[in-house]
């Protein structure tokens, strides 16, 4: 649908060491203005739990998770720093998106697997990384990078964790990407 | 000076602030290609170690800058948010993630910039991310008791290693730098024969020098950089031997009479580290020590009292440091204690009371003033009993986490 809307073909990706001191001066920039790094899973949870209160206000009250989570957020979803921030990246992703021609709707996978498993796999993966990521208390962006960033042992801990356990389930899981 | 949220920018605008941050943290992601999962798994199959670059590079950066803006006294590092270690969480939880990152190629920050630009497999990450918060919640009540195991608190890695921050800094920079070499290497080989479609690095191998070695020097100068409150110590230190700056100074007469007067201008703060309590703090004064007086909350009291502020520690050395520190962020009027707390309890000692025998003449001013501080002492120590407790560290919410 979007595909190809001026007909160029994609622009090639920006150079990864460049890409990275631009993320770390804004990571820099984030920690100076806010006191706090940048986050992505934290927005998930705000949605959710706000999602939840909507239409199940009783079981959010009975559970301890979702009661602790309304009683520390009382200004509301959209008064939430992490839930802006992720709107901003979706705007910030759909404009380089544009700009590099890579606007469109499709499932990427490895030839080796159809869409449909493809598909399951991101499910699941999403699953173990939202469940991971409350234990980690942040994802890659919260916990490994930020954590990075201010020197938190927890964090620099959880970091080889994930990229440790990643390698480990690679072999597992090659089928999926190669 | 930082952070400038809520003191400069208020919460409001901090919202704003969040917009524009994470457009361009979306926009970074995508252009580095953290919005195709085929590029993220690259890393853990030796054909595309993209992640890598743009993680460590980023993470170094961010790690440089936040070591120099506290040492410049530009970010106030007590007031940042360092991300608590409940040891077994962070591990389990960081290998549940490494899971779902390799099945699901993505984490969440790139889902959600891949689903942006319209890719659907992102989008059904995402729904799993809501699952797996949602697991997490319903069943919180077991995981509770890991979740919470091993709290190490804000535990930094260069503690955690015992070696000082600079030292991390310098350390971890070359160890991403040999982590760029070598992954370069293995994905030239790798990609030579499955014939991958990124070849970054190949040409351009050597226009990298420049910025590498411009990274490691400045990550080992920071290794060598004494931490901000060495280097306000040492800068007092010359000051006051290069007789540049004097501290102004109150003597123990002086400070006594106020002291018995009660004097309602005067504020006493004790240097010393909390647990020196030989000799008592002179009463009614607040322990700040040293290095907390460095910080903000020090420097905040030191700044904004309108009071008389006399340093006391134990020689008086470390108070007219801190009397040169206070008139450099434009407190004039403090004062330190000439001799510090031995040489004023030499003087009024509450084991050596001057007997009223021993008044003669020519000294008994000196003799009954001396006797009326003694008793005098006494009494105010009783009613300043429940005061002399270290001031409460005022409680700034730190919030963060992903």
């Amino acid at each position: 649908m979007m595909k190809s809307i001026l007909n160029k073909t994609e622009a090639g990706y920006m150079n990864p060491y460049l890409a990275g001191f631009l993320l770390g001066l804004l990571l820099l920039a984030t920690i100076f203005i806010t006191g706090r790094g940048l986050g992505a899973s934290g927005a998930v949870k705000s949605g959710l739990v706000s999602g939840m209160q909507l239409i199940a206000p009783e079981h959010v009250a009975s559970k301890t998770f979702y009661s602790q989570y309304i009683a520390q957020h009382t200004e509301g979803l959209f008064k939430n720093w992490l839930v802006l921030e992720v709107i901003g990246v979706i705007f910030g992703a759909f404009v380089s998106g544009l700009v590099a021609n890579r606007l469109t709707f499709r499932i990427e996978h490895s030839p080796n697997i159809t869409s449909r498993v493809r598909l399951i796999a991101a499910l699941i993966g999403g699953t173990l990384f939202g469940l991971g990521a409350q234990f980690g208390r942040g994802c890659t962006s919260g916990a490994a990078l930020s954590g990075m960033a201010v020197l938190s042992a927890g964090g620099i801990i959880t970091m080889m964790a994930i990229f440790g356990a990643a390698y480990f389930f690679a072999y597992f899981v090659r089928k999926l990407w190669i | 000076m930082g952070p400038l949220v809520p003191e400069i920018f208020s919460n409001e605008f901090n919202f704003v602030i969040a917009l524009v941050i994470g457009f361009f943290f979306g926009f970074i992601l995508e252009q580095a290609g953290f919005s195709s999962s085929k590029k993220l798994a690259g890393l853990f199959y030796g054909y595309d170690f993209v992640v890598l670059r743009v993680f460590f590079t980023a993470g170094v950066t961010a790690m440089i800058g936040v070591v120099l803006f506290g040492y410049w006294g530009w970010l106030d590092l007590s007031l940042i948010y360092i991300n608590p270690t409940f040891l077994y969480s962070a591990i389990l939880g960081g290998v549940i993630m490494g899971a779902g990152f390799i099945i699901g190629g993505f984490c969440p920050g790139t889902s959600i910039a891949a689903a942006a630009i319209g890719k659907i497999d992102a989008m059904v990450f995402i729904v799993g991310t809501v699952i797996g918060v949602f697991i997490f919640g319903e069943f919180f009540e077991s995981f509770e008791p890991i979740f919470n195991a091993y709290n190490l608190g804000e535990w930094k890695i260069y503690d955690a290693i015992g070696v000082q921050s600079g030292t991390f800094v310098f350390l971890m920079t070359t160890v991403a730098l040999a982590a760029f070499i070598f992954t370069t290497i293995i994905e030239n080989k790798v990609n030579k024969t499955e014939k991958s479609t990124l070849p970054f690095f190949k040409q351009e191998k050597n226009q990298y020098i420049p910025f590498a070695v411009l990274f490691v020097a400045v990550s080992a100068v920071i290794a060598f950089l004494p931490t901000r409150q060495e280097a306000v110590m040492t800068e007092l230190r010359e000051e006051l031997r290069e007789n540049k700056a004097s501290a102004e100074i109150i003597t123990h007469t002086e400070l006594a009479y106020k002291i018995i007067k009660e004097d309602s201008q005067l504020m006493i703060i004790d240097l010393r580290p909390i647990n020196d309590t030989l000799p008592k703090a002179l009463p009614g004064a607040r322990r700040i020590p040293f290095d907390k007086l460095l910080s903000k909350e020090g420097t905040d009291l030191i700044k904004k009292t309108y009071k008389t502020i006399a340093f006391t520690d134990l020689s008086g050395e470390l108070s007219k440091k801190a009397v040169i520190y206070a008139r450099e962020i434009g407190n004039e009027r403090a004062v330190a204690l000439a001799g510090g707390i031995y040489l004023f309890f030499k003087e009024y000692d509450k084991t050596n009371i001057p007997s009223a025998a021993a008044i003669n003449a020519e000294n008994h001013p000196t003799i009954n003033f001396k006797r009326e501080v003694i008793f005098k002492l006494d009494s105010l120590y009783e009613k300043y009993a429940n005061m002399n407790k270290p001031p409460a560290k005022e409680n700034r919410k730190k919030s963060g986490g992903c």
